[in-house]
């Protein structure tokens, strides 16, 4: 492997590179534009997997089966930090990029910060004992973020966290949904990153020192020592990232430590990569232009970085991958889309990328994500939906939505929130569930299956026969309510994260100045249309229980559902989304001058949140699994997914800047007779999509047999993978009842 | 068999005569499960107080139901009957419609799968669509309105197809929705067929289809008498017709074990096609499939190849290949 070994002698490690402003000041961005030669052929410059990656996969292979088996290989005592543990190898003499979470692969951190409840139930649940000095220390010394929250949570909170008309804040676990810029440890180095964190710092020495300027001040200087952390880190490896990288096997690896640190850290709800393919595109075609790489070795350390994020891996409770179920990390990469002067930022680089999935196998991490457009060139599109049709793996997120508002260089963090890389970030608020709120509205704030009093300040509807206007008049006091209590538990939230578990080395590469953005999030949304529909445009009566409490529905004649590209109930469903987010965006404080948004969005929670919601008016009995995100409800969806795509389509991006996801499902053969034709239909159906203003959609492209048998016969499917809302999932790691889920979902199997 | 026979539902579909099944249909009952939708569709009033039937039930559970105005049966009738006076090419029964396609002609279709087919194919696997009155209504304006809103998609990434049942079996219907799409949006239009009906209409009937997708269930007269319950020469007829309007064709071949694999017999179906020219744009070999059966089954009718088993993926390219050796292009 001599191209690891022989250091080509580069004096200057920009040699080469454009002489623009961003050797002077941080701008990756412009460093990318100067640099970066787009490329507009097909696939066939790609090579296949070395023997060297081949053996690697395989050795590790045998760990995740290992781990598979017993749900947690193994955990580590010592609270983690970017620097606590020793270096760790998978087999040190094949690994081309190099670096652990711990000293071992699959062996998991704790990271106590976000919450030691997390840690120990994670740890007992897989048989682990916990460590009585971390609980020590954790109880008696030191607040944890979780500890934090639960000072401050008023009642109201406490309520609607217990019932479930909000579910899933990041309360308890790290908030994650950050994206550092790793790419600047490489194209800077770590001297020239804590040279600047110095002056900003100095920037502020006269500033007065109000609330604001000294956390800021005090946020430099843990950055800046997280910043000589990473340094050491890479040391343990025997890479010295203080001076920039100055060949494409070092920026691969700077890039990748960057990660690494942050993953060491944080146990994030979702830790995403960034937009990197292009951005290492342009060292790797300098080493090649210069006769120091071919293309076989140009793979094989991709291959070799995406083996690492494969692994990547956090403690968790049950009652987590109850919500968030197969493990899942957000490792997303940002691939593809289209610069602001034009050009496709598509490169060799991207299609490497692409070709992991080929290479070693379909996995549901990294979370590949390619920032579609109709301008991208035509290889790439057909490339992209060769991937999808053989691995389901892949999302796709219109670039061209995304684009005006948040530049060229964006990435996504963990499954559809867009946020400039290293000049914005997000503070993660899960969702809130608008079906139950809607039976909020109806039972005058009264959970319908506790019988206790949530939501104050509202009358119960008394009429047989639900009136459209009435339900509407008292759903949008129940919204209100709602969002009230929503933002103030996420207000409570990210104060006592950025307190006590605050991200230094993820924040340590951002601008010192950055757009927060307060996320939130609604579940439920079909439903809910769905029953405002049934009431106007059908008959439906309330069945109420002794209490008084109406606990089931009766229907008569039909409605229009949403999913059929029918204004008439789509126009209900974008109502809801514009109504809840002006609600959000009313509030009167958002924490650090958030700008609030919202994503439609649930991953796996959908199940969860069925669970949890009672009877509603569109005809959905209790427990039956929500659709996922702002996906029609299985089975209405008549015309097929074209027309499924246009009522999803119709959601207004301006109300819901955080993201919405539709997660599409066809067997291949539904999409022509051909490989040729399925791809190119493919693509076009991808085309016609974000031409008509969709935002997101998954792609699986599976035989309903296949599920089946998988879940007959889980270890003949050990890297299956199907997409779900958002991410990509091991199918044979989810519950049954998911799996169930995802097979009752459409199947638009037209014949 | 749920009302009618095969060949009435082929007369009321191709002679303009409006009041003629109207008549049957008040003989059949109200329990006809296609009729109520019809009806659903058509007179709004009905729509939003439920069917009869729920009606009915409505009455039984609560004494003073609210809801819309009670329509009596006759008034039904009557606002049936009005609809009845209307020109057959302005209204058409549908039995569903599918947004995204890829199998029903070039690149991603919006399909009408018109109700109706006096063909009875052992292998079809759409029974569900044989009955003209098994579907819901539709007029020319709720064609056009379908097909707004994916007429930038459709532009692009495919067409539109009229299939179903048998399309030609509304042909006033299907050729006014077609000619309107084509003025309207200017987009592809297939018409997925087997021409036995050609008869029926004109030359410039044909003048919107792109495309003819020919089905041709088999090239030997009396098999494809027992294989459809009709004889094969008016679609031979049809493929001539096509090949004197320059029409392009693309030809679908089902390959169904025992009855239509038989080398000679594909063999002489290939060379029948080659005779018909360059306007053979391509030839599609499907194998059969089981995926129909539950439809027979839920339609309570005797399913005779439900046993049969379906080619593997080398006959059916053995199938295609005789094709190619004419010069012919098959998938």
């Amino acid at each position: 492997m001599n191209y690891m070994s022989d250091k080509p002698v580069v004096a200057d490690p920009w040699q080469g590179f454009s002489d623009g402003e961003w050797r002077n000041k941080i701008d990756v961005r412009a460093f990318i534009q100067e640099n970066y030669t787009p490329y507009d052929g097909d696939d066939s410059f790609l090579a296949d997997a070395t023997e060297r990656t081949k053996q690697l996969w395989e050795e590790l292979g045998v760990l995740l089966k290992k781990e598979r088996e017993a749900g947690v290989l193994d955990v580590s005592t010592i609270p983690t930090s970017i620097a606590a543990h020793d270096a760790g190898y998978i087999n040190k003499d094949l690994e081309v990029i190099v670096g652990l979470q711990t000293d071992a692969p699959l062996k998991r951190a704790i990271m106590p910060n976000g919450g030691l409840r997390m840690v120990e139930g994670g740890m007992e649940a897989f048989g682990f004992k916990p460590d009585p000095q971390v609980h020590e220390i954790w109880t008696k010394y030191r607040k944890d973020h979780n500890q934090g929250v639960f000072d401050v949570y008023s009642p109201d909170i406490l309520a609607c966290r217990k019932s479930g008309v909000i579910t899933g804040l990041p309360d308890a676990y790290g908030r994650g949904r950050i994206i550092g810029d790793y790419r600047r440890v490489a194209l800077y180095g770590i001297d020239f990153l804590k040279a600047q964190k110095l002056a900003d710092f100095n920037d502020t020495n006269d500033a007065v020192f109000d609330m604001d300027t000294l956390r800021l001040r005090e946020e430099l200087s843990e950055q800046f020592r997280a910043l000589e952390e990473l340094r050491e880190m890479g040391l343990k490896y025997g890479v010295d990232m203080s001076k920039p990288a100055t060949n494409a096997r070092e920026a691969i690896q700077f890039t990748y430590m960057g990660y690494l640190a942050a993953v060491k850290e944080q146990n994030g709800a979702a830790m995403s990569f960034g937009r990197t393919s292009t951005f290492l595109d342009v060292y790797i075609k300098r080493d090649m232009d210069a006769g120091l790489l071919t293309e076989e070795q140009a793979q094989e350390m991709i291959d070799d970085m995406v083996i690492k994020l494969r692994i990547v891996r956090f403690l968790r409770t049950p009652e987590y991958d109850e919500l968030f179920s197969g493990d899942p990390t957000w490792v997303t990469e940002s691939i593809g889309g289209i610069g602001l002067d034009g050009r496709p930022l598509v490169t060799k680089n991207s299609f490497r990328i692409l070709n992991t999935l080929f290479n070693l196998g379909p996995a549901p991490e990294p979370n590949l994500t390619v920032l579609w457009s109709s301008k991208l060139p035509r290889g790439f599109k057909d490339f992209c939906a060769k991937v999808s049709k053989e691995t389901s793996a892949i999302q796709y997120e219109n670039d061209d939505l995304m684009r005006p508002k948040w530049g060229d260089d964006y990435g996504i963090a963990c499954c559809v929130s867009a946020m400039a890389i290293g000049k914005q970030m997000q503070f993660f608020g899960a969702r809130a569930n608008l079906a139950k709120c809607m039976l909020y509205a109806i039972n005058g704030g009264v959970d319908e299956k506790s019988g206790k009093k949530i939501a104050e300040g509202l009358e119960p509807i008394t009429g047989d026969v639900l009136d459209f206007d009435e339900v509407m008049a008292k759903y949008d006091i129940a919204m209100e309510w709602l969002a009230k209590t929503y933002v103030k538990a996420l207000n409570a939230i990210h104060y006592m994260h950025d307190k006590y578990a605050y991200e230094r080395i993820e924040m340590a590469l951002h601008d010192r100045d950055i757009l927060r953005t307060m996320a939130c999030g609604i579940a439920g949304l079909s439903i809910a249309a769905d029953s405002l529909s049934a009431i106007k445009h059908a008959k439906v009566s309330v069945v109420r229980n002794e209490a008084g409490l109406a606990v089931d529905y009766k229907i008569e004649g039909d409605y229009p559902a949403f999913g059929n590209n029918d204004d008439r109930v789509d126009s209900i469903a974008c109502y809801l989304t514009e109504a809840f987010m002006k609600k959000v965006a009313g509030q009167p404080y958002f924490y650090r001058d958030a700008m609030p948004t919202q994503s439609i969005l649930t991953i796996t929670s959908n199940v969860v949140y069925g669970k949890k919601t009672g009877n509603t008016p569109d005809g959905r009995r209790a427990g039956e699994p929500f659709a996922p995100g702002a996906n029609p409800m299985n089975g209405r969806d008549k015309k097929g997914f074209v027309a499924a795509g246009a009522s999803v389509a119709k959601l207004p991006y301006d109300y819901a800047q955080d993201g919405i996801s539709w997660t599409a499902s066809a067997t291949p053969t539904s999409m022509g007779h051909t490989d040729k034709e399925q791809i190119r239909n493919l693509a076009n159906c991808l085309d016609g999509f974000c031409d008509a203003g969709g935002f997101h959609v998954n792609v699986n492209m599976l035989r309903r047999e296949t599920l089946e048998d998988a879940m007959e016969h889980p270890e003949k499917y050990p890297q299956l993978t199907v997409r779900v809302s958002g991410y990509a999932v091991n199918f044979i790691k989810l519950t049954r009842e998911q799996q169930l889920d995802v097979l009752s979902r459409t199947f638009h199997d037209h014949m | 068999m749920l009302f009618g026979s095969s060949f009435d539902d082929c007369l009321i579909a191709t002679k303009p005569a409006p009041l003629g099944w109207i008549a049957r249909l008040t003989t059949i009952g109200w329990n006809t499960p296609g009729i109520d939708a019809m009806k659903r569709e058509a007179i709004p009033a009905f729509r939003s107080t439920g069917t009869r039937d729920q009606k009915r039930d409505q009455n039984e559970t609560h004494s003073s139901p609210k809801g819309g105005p009670d329509l009596s049966t006759a008034e039904i009738e009557n606002e049936t009957l009005a609809h009845e006076r209307k020109d057959p090419s302005e209204y058409g029964f549908l039995h569903s419609m599918e947004s995204g396609a890829a199998v029903d002609g070039p690149g991603m279709r919006f399909v009408f799968f018109m109700s109706g087919c006096q063909f009875k194919c052992l292998y079809c696997h759409n029974p569900d669509t044989w009955k003209l009155h098994n579907g819901t209504y539709i007029d020319i304006d709720g064609v056009l309105k379908e097909i707004k809103g994916y007429a930038r998609f459709l532009k692009f990434a495919g067409g539109v197809t009229f299939s179903g049942g048998e399309p030609m079996m509304q042909a006033p219907f299907v050729g006014a929705a077609a000619r309107a799409i084509k003025d309207k949006f200017d987009l592809h239009i297939a018409l997925d067929t087997q021409g036995f009906l050609h008869g029926n209409v004109e030359d410039d009937w044909f003048d919107p289809f792109d495309l003819i997708m020919l089905d041709i269930k088999h090239i030997n007269p009396d098999t494809y008498l027992k294989l459809t319950s009709q004889p094969l020469q008016p679609t031979l007829d049809f493929a001539q017709r096509m090949v004197r309007l320059k029409k392009e064709m693309r030809i679908r071949y089902v390959l169904v074990p025992e009855w239509t694999d038989a080398k000679e017999d594909v063999e002489k179906m290939a060379d029948y096609v080659a005779s018909l020219g360059d306007l053979i744009e391509l030839v599609e070999v499907l194998p059969f499939h089981q995926l129909g059966t539950s439809k027979w089954e839920k339609l309570g009718m005797e399913y005779k190849l439900k046993d049969l088993r379906t080619p593997t993926p080398e006959e059916a390219e053995a199938a295609r290949d005789i094709f190619r050796s004419r010069g012919l292009v098959a998938t």
